[in-house]
């Protein structure tokens, strides 16, 4: 007797044991898995069974028994194989169940039915095709074995029903044994009654039959019956209970499916190919021809569908319920025809939803359809009441208006007329002049409303003037550095109001709030009067004229110079000059040496209309309310424009009732005056419109009183390159474009309205190639050489001298390796010269000097080939744009921009703690001082950079541009010491607060971050309002979502860009986003989500928030500004909540100022 | 026969539409999308005297006489209110209501003093003239694109090509809920000067002409034609039909169209009458005068193309004086 067999050793290799149906010897898989050990004893003991079998299969014909070789073989493959034969057993199953297939004598074996069953189990990728083809040669017709696993394989694919005809069939044959087949019906039965059939189940009872066999040939295209359930390959895997019956047979074979199959020899070449396509294809290409009636059925049958195709069907369908009138239609033949009208617009939404009118479109187009009038209605409504309310306070300044303007109008011979009291419904009228931020005109009633009132005669009632002195200007600086002031503070008076105004222009947000306009909406007034000045009719016409070139030509039109000054000065001119009041000449004596004092925002508190009008009324609309002070500049007598405001009153002296006015657009109102007063006539002023005199003097009021308040206004972002271009004359008015086209950005460039080499740090040497680069590389590359390579003596390091030498820097190493753009460390040699320079010109209120800090002896060289401009002047703008506001701090300096005609070098900050990637890696690195257990930094540290990030990405985006490229490695860490004596070690940081600011007192504004490489930054302003970037570049998990999906994209670069940035600090990893399941309907904006998960103690609420925000940023535009991004709100929101949280908990443990301290420690000990 | 004239302006933007008096039959209402409403004479000579000019604070989509004296107007835009003018004096006198998004169409039904606004908010408010206060505000299934009146009718052409007849004294529901005739969107719909069906045109060059009656018999008298088609090689470019205009007096009717001819249909005989080709641009709006003698023609850019240039040059206001029969119908002599 044997030895009990050892079970152990099956139970170890149980999971290499495939099941057989009828179950295995344990001695026979004991002994297999023992030998299999001894592997080469196994192979040579296989290879030579296998030979004596194939041998005995060879003269398996002259057996009595064919089919018994086959049996035994199969057999051995399977103990043998415990993990299943694979090819062998495949192959084996193969020959021998094709062998037989059309033997009548194994028809109903049930051995030979067994063969196919397990070749079905494990190797068919069709089962229920496979069943079918039985079915159809009748093999195992007569075996219950047929019927119960057919019928159970259905059952497992949920198709109970065809299940359940299966098995009636299989006992309407009386398929032996019928008991059991019975038995096993009864119990599928109880099965079916346990959970009945799901009404959606295949349930028609010929169908599968028929199906089956139509079923076949399709799994060869299309591998499945498109009805079934997905039936997965591993199917077969669930074999043991499946094969049962052949109901196809019955219901399909005997009439048109039998003699439509195709010749065994075909089906051969079927069974042949079932691993590979190609087999299968080419017998789907025959399979047709026997089906031939069929087929062509149902190749007709779509044909008549065609005749649905719309074209052809419109004026069928037409004509049947309308008769053609013969007019248009006479007889001729139906020629092609092509709707001219943009279908794909006004369709835009889809089916099911309202077309888009052409009026629609066009507003769309331009910008108007979303805008929120009904704030504009309640700021409206606010502003008149508080107009009322002021108008008591003002009276007494009225007054001293009035008898101050009565003096000067009679001078002028021109007659002042008192308005009368405005009817309350006049004043709700908003006039489209009314857009600009007014003028505080100390009268709002009785004042005349002339537009083209004198800006000195403004300042003449203008309470609130400061003197232009450091002090005064250090004052305006700190106010527009105040943070955000709500709205509603609006009602308080004075410098308050003032600033608060400004500081809402900052944010660019011009919408609703009552007086703010963002300047670069100023700007377009300002642009269009220009441009109706000089009769130029193209908007980017103007923005090419160069300064002077303008400035000139205003003189001869009539246009003031400081409202040419204006454009090109920054935020910070923000003054009055008292003397002004008396003495208006002063005004361009200071403009003339472009020192000139900068009005502060002069509000008018009285009739201010809505600002949002503006919008509306963006580009084209005609009356602007531009600052019409004509015959300003040019005219030796200033005061001639304090004629202006009279000239109402002049014009409607004219005889006859409808007498002429100047019309209010500031297009035509420029040239109009000097036409009456001045013997300067344009052709169009002649015929403008005449007004009756009946009109109301309200309504004219409204009407012209805005505009010398534009002309107040101080176009705090009136950067030289954004003061040509408002929103209506984007430069690019392309609806969508890739704004690092470099064909976009030289134009934007080139439509500077101060050239980029007017820029101070701007040395054009582009005639002369500079060569400076090779001497550079060869330095760089002896000095990073090693072993063999490197040379025996070290260069010199070079020295680039720039300016005939008047500026040089010493290289010193590469610390930067973009594709195109290496970056240098280099030493500036004249670093000590800058210091006095630089104090000149604060005094000298030269506005270029903003944001250019103080020079350092290490600074960075960026050596741009191919050249682009593009950088320096984006990061200068960004500057600009900043001004003082605290986020400047975290933006790279771009000192100096020297360009050759072969290269260029651009001269920024260094910072030597490195990146945040640096700071993330070392976190990273087990090495490393930094290391933390988690691989990844500190929460709170995460956060504090996050706030920074937020800040300076709100800041920018609040003022029009976008960075760009935001990732770990364009932000450096600036950590910079805090106190009187930052350089000495001992004092370092001693008056650093432990607890943190906000607000970056106590030396926290010394900390924080630079982002650098402003390569892809992009001015908002230069392009539409509605614009979308559509990147051209391969993008890749760290481009956001918009870019990958090939949508258009603005901000949402930049959020992206943030968010990724913070995944990196929190997780130490890049980022990975994903879809929100469940919230991606088909129609509906896709939600996204990082993949990552957070740390149970981590502040998940805020850092969800944050991301949901900045990855979705689409989804919280309702809170912004007109409902559109930059959702500068929503991050404000974010930021202030993770500032409170860095606030409450940065002195737990180590405390923030520890970690910061501790990073500080690393990345120096790094370097 | 005819004589055509361009009347110079200094509209800045796109017109919306033309009207003309009701009391006066030179006096021309201008709508305009630089965001103004005039009065212009439009027989002053070659001076193309402005006798009124009101600025609105937003493009002006429509607007209208109010009244028959023409003195009154009301407009609405794309700054959302029902704007009501005194043209005498040059003023906005009130604001009627308030829809929730642009108003898209105006209309005054003179027999019961009523003014009607239709917005892309999809709603409809009605005004009473008299007193200038709304009466009622009514919502409907699409946003509105156009609206005709004629004796108690009401006729509110909308998106998804419906359209629904309104009786105005019972304005709970639609007198008639109809599907347009045409295939693509409706453009505008005006309704016959004797009150027994309107024309609706689409911005696929065709114009359908319906009947209110619901009875079989007038029902199978309507009938849709195709227009404002302009060969191009072997294809045929469909333009849209901005604009009809149903003459006063003989009932026969004008369409401009975007490839920018205006074509006189008699749309009894089912024939055309005249063609007038060759304005420099999309026809945006037109209108006969009071006494049918003279139709007002403005010529824009119309966007059916999506597209725009700025500023827009072919920004025109034309005048056509008929002739004694020119639009008179074939059928009557």
């Amino acid at each position: 007797m044997a030895d009990p067999v050892q079970l152990s050793v099956i139970e170890a290799q149980k999971e290499n044991i495939i099941a057989l149906p009828g179950g295995r010897s344990a001695r026979a898989l004991a002994q297999s898995i023992l030998a299999a050990e001894d592997t080469e004893t196994q192979n040579l003991e296989h290879a030579a069974a296998r030979e004596a079998f194939e041998n005995e299969l060879k003269t398996a014909d002259e057996l009595d028994d064919p089919l018994d070789p086959f049996l035994r073989y199969v057999r051995w493959i399977q103990e043998t194989y415990t993990a299943g034969g694979g090819r062998l057993l495949e192959k084996t199953l193969y020959r021998a169940t094709h062998k037989f297939e059309d033997s009548a004598e194994f028809k109903n074996d049930a051995r030979y039915l067994r063969l196919w069953m397990t070749w079905i189990q494990q190797f068919s990728d069709a089962p229920r095709e496979s069943f079918a083809f039985l079915a159809r040669k009748g093999i195992g017709a007569g075996l219950a074995l047929y019927y119960e696993e057919f019928a159970a394989y259905l059952e497992s694919q949920n198709r109970r029903a065809q299940a359940e005809e299966i098995y009636e069939m299989g006992i309407q044959r009386n398929a032996r044994p019928v008991e059991r087949l019975r038995r096993k019906y009864d119990e599928f039965a109880a099965r079916l009654a346990a959970n009945p059939p799901d009404l959606n189940e295949p349930s028609s009872p010929a169908v599968p039959i028929v199906r089956a066999a139509l079923g076949e040939r399709r799994t060869e295209t299309e591998t499945r019956d498109p009805q079934a359930p997905v039936q997965g390959f591993g199917a077969e895997g669930q074999a043991p209970q499946k094969k049962k019956n052949k109901m196809m047979i019955f219901s399909d074979a005997p009439g048109a499916a039998a003699p439509a199959l195709p010749a065994p020899s075909e089906r051969d070449g079927g069974w042949d190919s079932i691993a590979t396509l190609a087999e299968r294809k080419k017998e789907n290409v025959d399979a047709p021809r026997p089906w031939a009636g069929e087929i062509l059925k149902q190749e007709g049958a779509p044909a008549p569908k065609k005749g649905k195709l719309q074209i052809f069907r419109d004026p069928a369908a037409f004509q049947s319920h309308y008769q053609e009138p013969s007019l248009s239609q006479s007889g001729k033949p139906r020629r092609r025809e092509t709707v001219f009208a943009a279908l794909e617009l006004v369709y835009m939404h889809g089916e099911g939803h309202d077309e888009c009118d052409f009026d629609e479109l066009r507003a769309r187009s331009r910008g108007l359809l979303n805008i929120d009038w009904s704030e504009i209605r309640r700021e409206d409504e606010r502003r008149r009441q508080r107009q009322q309310h002021l108008d008591r306070d003002r009276a007494r300044a009225q007054q001293e208006d009035d008898m101050m303007m009565d003096m000067l109008g009679s001078r002028h011979a021109v007659v002042e007329k008192e308005p009368e009291e405005v009817p309350d419904e006049n004043a709700k009228f908003v006039t489209k002049s009314t857009t600009v931020t007014l003028a505080l005109s100390s009268s709002p009633k009785a004042k005349p409303k002339k537009k083209r009132r004198s800006m000195a005669m403004q300042l003449s009632t203008e309470p609130t003037m400061t003197m232009h002195t450091r002090a005064a200007n250090d004052e305006i600086y700190s106010i527009f550095n105040q943070p955000f002031v709500a709205q509603d503070d609006f009602a308080s008076q004075g410098k308050k109001q003032e600033s608060s105004d400004e500081d809402e222009e900052d944010d660019g947000e011009r919408t609703d709030t009552m007086y703010s306009q963002g300047s670069r909406a100023a700007n377009d007034e300002r642009t269009d009067m220009l441009r109706g000045a000089f009769g130029e009719d193209e908007d980017t016409g103007f923005t090419a004229i160069d300064v002077d070139t303008l400035r000139q030509r205003a003189q001869e039109e009539g246009v003031p110079v400081e409202e040419l000054d204006r454009m090109h000065l920054d935020n910070e001119d923000a003054m009055v000059d008292d003397t002004m009041d008396e003495e208006p000449h002063t005004i361009y004596n200071h403009r003339g040496s472009r020192q000139l004092p900068f009005m502060t925002p002069i509000v008018e508190q009285t009739e201010s209309l809505p600002p949002s009008t503006l919008r509306g009324a963006r580009g084209r609309r005609k009356s602007t309310t531009t600052p019409c002070k004509p015959g300003r500049t040019g005219r030796d007598d200033a005061l001639i424009d304090l004629s202006s405001p009279f000239q109402d009153e002049n014009d409607k002296a004219l005889p006859g009732n409808n007498g002429k006015m100047a019309v209010f657009s500031d297009k035509e109102n420029i040239p109009e005056i000097p036409s009456e007063k001045h013997q300067r006539s344009k052709p169009t002023e002649t015929s403008l419109i005449s007004f009756e005199d009946l009109e109301p003097r309200g309504g004219a009021k409204e009407d012209r009183k805005p505009a010398p308040s534009n002309a107040l206004q101080p176009k705090k972002q009136a950067a030289p390159s954004s003061s040509a271009k408002g929103s209506s004359g984007a430069t690019i008015d392309d609806a969508q474009c890739n704004p690092m086209d470099p064909a976009v950005r030289d134009m934007i460039i080139s439509k500077l309205s101060e050239p980029l080499t007017s820029f101070k740090g701007f040395y054009d040497n582009s005639s002369q190639p500079s060569k400076r680069s090779d001497g550079i590389r060869k330095y760089i590359r002896a000095i990073t050489a090693t072993g063999k390579d490197a040379p025996k003596v070290i260069p010199s390091q070079p020295v680039i001298g720039l300016e005939n030498g008047e500026i040089s820097y010493t290289i010193r190493k590469e610390i930067g390796k973009g594709a195109f753009a290496p970056v240098y460390l280099a030493e500036n040699n004249m670093a000590g010269m800058y210091d006095d320079e630089n104090g000149e010109e604060e005094t000298a209120g030269e506005t270029a000097t903003i944001g250019i800090s103080k020079r350092c002896e290490l600074e960075a060289i960026k050596m741009e080939t191919p050249i682009s401009t593009w950088e320096f002047y984006i990061t200068r703008l960004a500057h600009q744009r900043l001004g003082n506001h605290r986020a400047t701090q975290s933006l790279v300096n771009a000192h100096e921009f020297h360009l050759f005609k072969d290269e260029a070098f651009l001269v920024i900050d260094y910072f030597a703690q490195g990146t945040l990637l640096d700071l993330v890696n070392a976190t990273a690195s087990p090495n490393n001082s930094l290391h933390t257990q988690s691989g990844a930094m500190e929460e709170i540290l995460v956060m504090f950079f996050a706030v920074e990030l937020l800040r300076t990405v709100e800041a920018l985006h609040s003022r029009g541009i976008l960075h760009g490229d935001l990732k770990a490695d364009n932000c450096l860490l600036r950590l910079q010491p805090v106190g009187a004596n930052g350089n000495n070690p001992n004092e370092k940081d001693s008056e650093w607060g432990s607890a943190y600011d906000p607000e970056g007192e106590n030396g926290w504004n010394k900390k924080g971050l630079v982002l650098i490489d402003f390569g892809r930054g992009v001015d908002m302003h230069n392009f539409r309002k509605d614009v979308g970037f559509l990147a051209d570049w391969k993008t890749d998990k760290q481009d956001c979502p918009e870019m990958r999906e090939m949508r258009p994209w603005t901000y949402q670069i930049d959020y992206y860009g943030v968010a990724a940035v913070v995944h990196s600090m929190l997780f130490g990893k890049y980022i990975e986003t994903t879809t929100v399941s469940g919230d991606n309907a088909p129609g509906r904006p896709k939600r996204y989500r990082i993949v990552s998960g957070m740390k149970r103690y981590w502040q998940g609420e805020i850092w969800n928030e944050m991301f949901d925000l900045l990855l979705n940023p689409g989804m919280f535009v309702d809170g912004e500004e007109g409902g559109v991004m930059p959702v500068t709100k929503g991050v404000r929101a974010v930021r202030q909540k993770m500032e409170e949280w860095i606030v409450a908990n940065c002195e737990r443990g180590v405390g923030l100022k520890g970690w910061l301290r501790k990073v500080e420690d690393g990345v120096k000990r790094r370097r | 026969m005819s004589n055509n004239y361009e009347i110079p302006t200094t509209i800045s933007d796109a017109i919306s539409s033309v009207n003309y008096s009701p009391s006066a039959p030179t006096t021309l209402l201008v709508s305009s999308w630089d965001q103004t409403l005039r009065l212009i004479d439009t027989h002053a000579g070659t001076s193309g005297r402005e006798l009124v000019r009101v600025d609105a604070s937003a493009p002006v989509l429509d607007a209208c006489f109010a009244g028959q004296d023409g003195t009154k107007a009301v407009a609405g835009g794309l700054d959302q209110g029902v704007k009501y003018f005194d043209l005498s004096r040059s003023t906005q006198t009130a604001t009627l209501s308030t829809h929730s998004s642009a108003v898209k169409s105006v209309a005054y039904n003179n027999d019961l003093s009523t003014i009607i606004s239709g917005s892309w908010d999809r709603s409809l408010h009605l005004h009473d003239a008299r007193t200038s206060s709304q009466t009622s505000s009514h919502t409907l299934p699409h946003k509105i694109f156009s609206l005709s009146t004629i004796t108690n009718k009401l006729v509110v052409a909308m998106a998804s090509r419906s359209i629904h007849i309104y009786d105005l004294r019972s304005m709970s529901e639609p007198l008639q809920r109809r599907e347009s005739s045409l295939k693509f969107m409706t453009r505008t719909v005006r309704c016959m000067p004797n009150g027994e069906g309107y024309a609706s045109s689409s911005i696929e060059g065709r114009v359908a002409v319906e009947f209110f009656d619901p009875s079989k018999e007038s029902q199978s008298r309507k009938y849709a034609f195709k227009c404002h088609r302009q060969p191009d090689g072997d294809v045929d470019v469909v333009y849209p039909v901005n604009a009809l205009a149903f003459h006063p007096t003989y009932g026969t009717f004008a369409s401009g169209g975007g490839d920018g001819v205006v074509a006189l249909w008699d749309g009894v005989a089912k024939r055309r009458l005249k063609q007038y080709p060759g304005y420099p641009a999309s026809i945006a709006a037109m209108g006969f005068s009071n006494n049918g003698r003279y139709l007002a023609i403005a010529s824009c850019n119309g966007f059916e193309d999506g597209k725009e240039t700025v500023p827009n040059p072919e920004n025109k206001l034309f005048v056509r004086e008929m002739g004694e029969n020119e639009a008179k119908p074939k059928s009557m002599g």
